[in-house]
């Protein structure tokens, strides 16, 4: 099953210097350097004011990476992330240090690994199953491998949302990235008019290096947040080029991931 | 139209939870009807309640060469390990299929948080630095995953899943995604789940802590007890009849409000009804049903009226929350077992705690133990952020 491809209908990238999507698609083509450029304050748009007010930071990110993802009614999300919301983390192990101890309400059901499938959920009234997964630095991989899986065996459109936000400053020695990174990619079993290009992906041995950037000037991102690893292939797909790509996994291990024209 | 599964059986599988080290005690608490939970201290705690506690974790070390992964979720894990002969079925089916082939799909809701919780409450007197701490081997929600896949020299896919009190059900689905599609031939699946102060406290907060013993399905339950739990099965397809095999699961998303459930439960119907057509079932072929059943007035009162709309008014089911506590991101394997004890021992286990019936409920549990022959079971798991799972076992 596993040399099947898989269609990629949508691609969508928020980092600093790539939240401009002509100017990004440019840099994606290695027809322009990459940039840091500080994000724009990320406002969920699509959730009732209520719920908008209580997101944080990093349900903002996971959020807005998918608003310019086609969903329909059917199509099932696969949220990865390695850290989830560190800012939470912050604040919560802050407040049980205090003698009082109060933690807030808000900030306790904000933090669990699931939270920014919650919101989407309620902001796009999408009823089908999702699933929060982790595997520390190797997450995008691990997303990847559960939304082919998903796509091959459930037979429904599936949106992966890999994101990783930086880290709070009291607990920054202990877990640094570099820049927030969040991609989101729309996965289906069989090819449409949208259809940008299609991959097929295999686990293997640690026998090469991982595929770098081949826009160089991104090695930066791809080498300072666990989810830009996925950028080689954002890259691929935006080049609309045939390519074999190497992301890290775990256990010594490399996802190999066939890029193909369609 | 949902397709039926292929059947994975369960050859193997471990329990550690507040009933005892080991799938005897939760058995014999089934059968007896009696509970684990116990009004007990945390350290550092300051409110009054019952908890699942596994005191035996204080005793255990990690081995030398995994020490980095040291906190009280990963010692539970290796308590769970060592236990019920899991270590040797994992060897032989290693030797079997390779170590490359079996995947790990574990679930988790806080993982080590516990450790960065003791680093917040100890920083440096002067500079107000934390004390120096490994997060991405502690904290990391993936940490449970690597420390196993370590521990038991395992080395294929992996993945940790946490969707709050769904995380160890859903694990359950992706390990069959996997094994259908290639990425693996067998699965570890399971979940850990140890007390810290950030559910204590988070839940109190949300005033959804009982000081009372949790009591879920009374008119007076007012409430969770947290307790803590560790619990693994081995997956694999098999011809064989005899046995327990996992024969459906279904998942669903409440869109509905990101701490509280669906009033009329339709994100646990929905969860229910895939369930039952994963397997190829009808609502009359389930036997019995492990409940959610957490001891929360909404809660129970959704999960009732879901019930009620899969069900009818009449189907066998309790909740175990009461005997073991909302062993919250360990719960779905927690409960996975107990189906699986069910199975075996043919059993249905009452619903302990319980005073005085709420008749506002539906749907009515089991208040003695039952001895039954059973055939198909299901158990239901739902979180925040309206993430549901439904399995369903077989034999």
């Amino acid at each position: 099953m596993l040399d099947k491809n898989i269609y990629i209908n949508s691609i969508a990238v928020i980092a600093p210097g790539l939240e401009d999507i002509e100017k990004s698609e440019e840099i994606f083509k290695g027809n322009l350097e990459w940039s840091p450029v500080e994000l724009s304050r990320m406002v969920p748009s699509a959730l009732p004011a209520n719920e908008a007010r209580r997101t944080t930071t990093v349900i903002r990110l996971a959020l807005k990476v998918v608003e310019s993802v086609k969903k329909s009614s059917n199509t099932s999300v696969v949220f990865a992330s390695s850290e989830g919301d560190l800012d939470i983390t912050d604040k919560i192990c802050k407040a049980l240090a205090t003698k009082e101890k109060m933690v807030s309400p808000t900030l306790f059901h904000n933090s669990v690994h699931n939270a920014p499938a919650g919101y989407l959920s309620i902001s796009d009234n999408m009823k089908t199953p999702s699933i929060s997964l982790s595997a520390g630095d190797n997450t995008f991989s691990a997303g990847l491998i559960e939304s082919v899986a998903q796509v091959l065996v459930e037979s429904n459109d599936v949106l992966l949302v890999a994101y990783d936000n930086v880290t709070p400053e009291d607990l920054d020695e202990f877990r640094h990235f570099d820049h927030p990174v969040a991609i989101a990619l729309l996965l289906s079993k069989t090819k449409r008019v949208d259809t940008i290009g299609s991959i097929s992906i295999t686990v293997q041995d640690q026998l090469s290096e991982a595929t770098p950037c081949f826009n160089h000037s991104l090695e930066v991102v791809r080498n300072g947040n666990p989810i830009g690893l996925g950028l080689p292939l954002v890259e691929s797909l935006f080049k609309r080029k045939v390519n074999k790509i190497l992301i890290p996994y775990l256990n010594q291990k490399r996802l190999l991931v066939k890029v193909n024209n369609v | 139209m949902i397709k039926p599964i292929h059947p994975l059986k369960i050859s193997a599988s471990t329990l550690v939870n507040a009933l005892g080290i080991g799938k005897k005690y939760t058995t014999n608490a089934m059968l007896g009807g009696y509970s684990g939970l116990c009004r007990s201290k945390f350290p550092d705690m300051n409110f009054d309640t019952f908890l699942g506690l596994v005191n035996e974790v204080k005793g255990v070390e990690l081995e030398d060469e995994l020490v980095k992964f040291t906190c009280r979720n990963n010692k539970l894990a290796k308590l769970a390990l060592d236990t019920d002969n899991f270590r040797e079925d994992v060897k032989d089916a290693i030797v079997k299929y390779g170590k490359n082939r079996i995947g790990v799909f574990l679930g988790t809701s806080t993982s080590g948080i516990a450790e960065t919780e003791s680093a917040y409450m100890n920083r440096d007197g002067e500079s107000g630095r934390l004390p120096s701490m490994d997060m991405l081997y502690t904290d990391n929600t993936s940490s449970i995953q690597r420390y196993v896949c370590r521990s038991l020299g395992l080395s294929g896919v992996s993945m940790t899943i946490s969707t709050a009190c769904s995380s160890s059900a859903k694990v359950f689905a992706s390990a069959y995604r996997s094994i259908e599609s290639g990425f693996c031939d067998a699965a570890i699946v399971g979940g850990v789940d140890s007390l810290c102060l950030t559910t204590l406290y988070g839940f109190n907060s949300l005033q959804l802590i009982s000081e009372d013993i949790c009591r879920p399905w009374d008119k007076k339950r007012n409430g969770i007890n947290i307790g803590e739990a560790a619990g693994f099965m081995l997956l694999e397809k098999s011809n064989e009849c005899k046995g327990v095999y996992l024969t459906g699961y279904g998942e669903s998303s409440d869109a509905y409000h990101i701490s509280s459930p669906h009033p009329e439960g339709n994100g646990g119907r929905m969860a229910m009804e895939s369930a039952l057509s994963t397997a190829g079932l009808k609502a009359s072929d389930i036997d019995y049903v492990n409940l959610h059943g957490t001891a929360t007035p909404s809660n129970d009162h959704s999960e009732s009226r879901g019930l009620q709309s899969v069900f009818g008014n009449k189907i066998m089911c309790s909740s175990t929350k009461g005997m073991t506590g909302h062993t919250l991101g360990a719960a779905g394997i927690n409960e996975a077992i107990i189906c699986m004890l069910s199975l075996e021992n043919s059993i249905i286990p009452a619903n302990v705690n319980l005073s005085s019936v709420d008749d506002q409920l539906p749907v009515q549990v089991t208040t003695k133990s039952i001895q039954k022959s059973l055939s198909h079971v299901m158990s239901n798991s739902f979180g925040f952020g309206g993430s549901n799972c439904s399995l369903i076992f077989s034999c």
